[in-house]
């Protein structure tokens, strides 16, 4: 059984998708259906599956930056409507695009090419991380903020981004840990992890575990365990954090 | 050169020296185009009729040179020799001077012919007295004869040089300025044609119709009562927009009823994730507009604010009068907020040039963030003086 996951912000064609997806290739399964391209990358770290469909204009993430993060684990398809003329250059490569609507005999090609795909190895992911870089590139990035809304009781508290040494996930809330004035501190914020992770700058912000992304700068050393798990030691506060499987990867040693 | 060259198609003897010189040409021309064209014009002077007193002239000087020079005592062919050596080595100078000045400037050509002058005679004194031997006592008298002759010539000869090669690189210059007008008026050409496309292109707001067309294929397949409204939306914004295309102005009433379809569309795809409203200050109805500005404004503040916006947002195009005259339009939505590096994108860029071209210094477009959060695009326009 193949496992999906399907990105699209708007419901009908994300629907569409689904339905054309259940007829075209009845052996597979959507696993996952993502609303947004933060939600499509938390969906994609809670499943790991074998195909993605993703739509390229999305909130949150795009469907590139979703690419990216997933870097050739898996094949990706995207999803599109007319204008995105970059594309193109996939045609012949790992990476496959769909036009909206939809066309069930394009739909076939790419299943069966998918199927193909499937049964080789991943080839070396490299050149098409270049290609997806290069695509990003001609996005207009929006602000990265410089500070996080945090309650705390009745008040609401101003967290500057450079101060954050680490947030975990709880919940459907974001545990926040920062340091002021050389004291670790910790507030609870009411975005998501996956929702704060589309507002934090990738050059300085690290996700090591589904629910948890760190300022790369606090990163001091990552120790691996005996049975294959992986830790990481910060600068700024005594705690230790969890490196999960997909991000491993990361701290390869040179 | 612009027109081909004419020997190509002259008389016999015409032609045959062009089909002798083209290789000479082209190999002139891969290094300095400049060049070639000069040499192919000079050409084009001395081998039609035109160039006729030119040759004439020319050979004038030559027999004229010996016959002078045959007076003075010297038997024919040693003047007809010398008279050929001088004025044909002068002749090469002069032309080089003309057709390539770059290669030297005017100053350090003279200083060249000097220099050649003035080892020229060193080495003929030195072969006289290798041949005649040390004459017994300088003739000064002679000496002052000869020099009598030879020093107009020499100077003369000089102004003539410093002269030819200035008018040279004058005419050079020309040359090179008339290229590039040219070359500036195809890319200016080229540019505006782009333009009009990318603008073309703009107003079909593909990727906005085949996106709405998504979500009624589906509607439509799933028997959803939904899809009847889309499709008269859809078909409502396309006909307004197909109607601003190709017309220079349009009232501002005509396109904010294209953004309400739009807005209507939009709200309808994203399942009320998006919402918009539209106020025009009554009065401002027929105010004239470039077609399709308030839709890029609006469709720029959905791409780069709303749609990456996690979560729900609002858009609001507004358009007053203040007391003093003027008026603004307004596009406020509550997205994502400019980068700090934003740039103008083709579109936006070209809002400014379209803004310019319609109300010249009279209109100003700005687009800030909002204190609120969120972007503000607004357009100025003073009353008309």
């Amino acid at each position: 059984m193949t496992r999906l996951l399907i990105a699209d912000d708007e419901p009908a064609p994300r629907e569409q998708l689904a339905d054309a997806l259940a007829l075209a290739w009845p052996e597979a399964s959507i696993v996952a259906s993502a609303e947004h391209g933060a939600d499509a990358w938390d969906q994609w770290l809670a499943h790991e599956p074998d195909v993605c469909f993703l739509d390229i204009r999305m909130p949150g993430l795009s469907g590139i930056d979703v690419a990216r993060r997933i870097a050739g684990r898996c094949p990706v398809v995207f999803v599109t409507a007319h204008g995105d003329h970059a594309l193109q250059a996939f045609d012949a490569g790992a990476v496959d695009y769909l036009v909206k609507p939809l066309d069930p005999s394009r739909l076939a090609q790419t299943v069966a090419r998918l199927k193909q795909t499937l049964q080789r190895p991943a080839p070396a992911a490299d050149s098409l991380q270049q290609l997806l870089a290069q695509l990003a590139g001609q996005q207009r990035r929006p602000a990265w903020p410089d500070t996080l809304q945090a309650g705390v009781g009745k008040e609401v508290r101003l967290i500057r981004v450079e101060d954050v040494i680490y947030c975990e996930s709880d919940s459907r809330y974001t545990r926040v840990v920062y340091s002021e004035a050389g004291k670790q501190c910790e507030a609870l914020l009411r975005t998501p992890l996956k929702d704060l992770l589309a507002q934090l700058d990738p050059a300085r912000f690290q996700q090591v575990h589904r629910s948890v992304v760190v300022a790369s700068a606090q990163i001091a050393s990552a120790v691996r365990d005996d049975d294959g798990g992986m830790r990481l030691r910060l600068r700024g506060s005594p705690d230790t954090l969890n490196v999960s499987r997909p991000f491993q990867g990361l701290f390869k040693g040179q | 050169m612009d027109t081909p060259n004419p020997l190509a198609h002259g008389n016999r003897l015409q032609q045959r020296y062009y089909r002798w010189a083209l290789p000479y040409y082209e190999r002139m021309g891969r290094d300095d185009p400049v060049l070639r064209e000069r040499v192919e014009l000079a050409d084009i002077y001395l081998y039609t009729r035109s160039g006729l007193g030119a040759w004439a002239g020319w050979w004038l000087v030559l027999l004229g040179g010996a016959w002078a020079l045959q007076g003075r005592g010297m038997p024919w062919g040693a003047a007809l020799g010398v008279s050929a050596l001088v004025w044909i080595g002068l002749s090469f100078v002069l032309l080089t001077a003309w057709l390539a000045p770059q290669k030297a400037p005017p100053s350090q050509l003279v200083s060249k012919f000097l220099l050649g002058a003035a080892a020229g005679a060193a080495a003929t004194s030195v072969a006289l007295l290798a041949l005649r031997g040390v004459p017994e006592k300088l003739d000064v008298a002679s000496l002052q004869r000869a020099l009598f002759v030879v020093g107009p010539l020499v100077i003369g000869a000089v102004l003539l040089l410093s002269f030819v090669a200035r008018a040279g690189q004058a005419a050079r210059s020309r040359q090179l300025a008339r290229l590039q007008l040219v070359a500036e008026r195809d890319a200016a050409a080229r540019a505006a044609a782009e333009a009009d496309l990318r603008l073309l292109q703009a107003q079909i707001h593909p990727h906005f119709v085949f996106n709405t067309l998504a979500t009624l294929q589906h509607w439509v397949d799933r028997r959803d009562e939904r899809a009847g409204p889309l499709l008269r939306e859809l078909t409502g914004f396309l006909r307004r927009s197909t109607e601003l295309l190709g017309r220079s102005v349009v009232p501002l009433a005509d396109e904010a009823q294209a953004v309400r379809h739009y807005l209507a569309i939009l709200t309808t795809r994203l399942d009320g994730r998006v919402q918009g409203e539209v106020h025009i200050a009554p009065g401002l109805e027929a105010e004239p507009l470039p077609p399709g500005l308030l839709l890029t404004l609006v469709e720029n503040a959905v791409e780069h604010g709303l749609e990456p916006k996690i979560g729900g947002g609002r858009l609001t195009l507004a358009a007053g009068r203040e007391a003093d005259g003027h008026w603004w339009l307004r596009v406020d939505d509550d997205g994502l907020g400019l980068a700090d590096d934003a740039q103008d994108d083709v579109g936006l860029a070209n809002l400014r040039q379209r803004l310019k071209h319609h109300f010249g210094e009279r209109a100003r477009f700005t687009l800030q963030r909002r204190a609120e959060g969120g972007t503000r695009a607004e357009i100025t326009i003073d009353e008309k003086p």
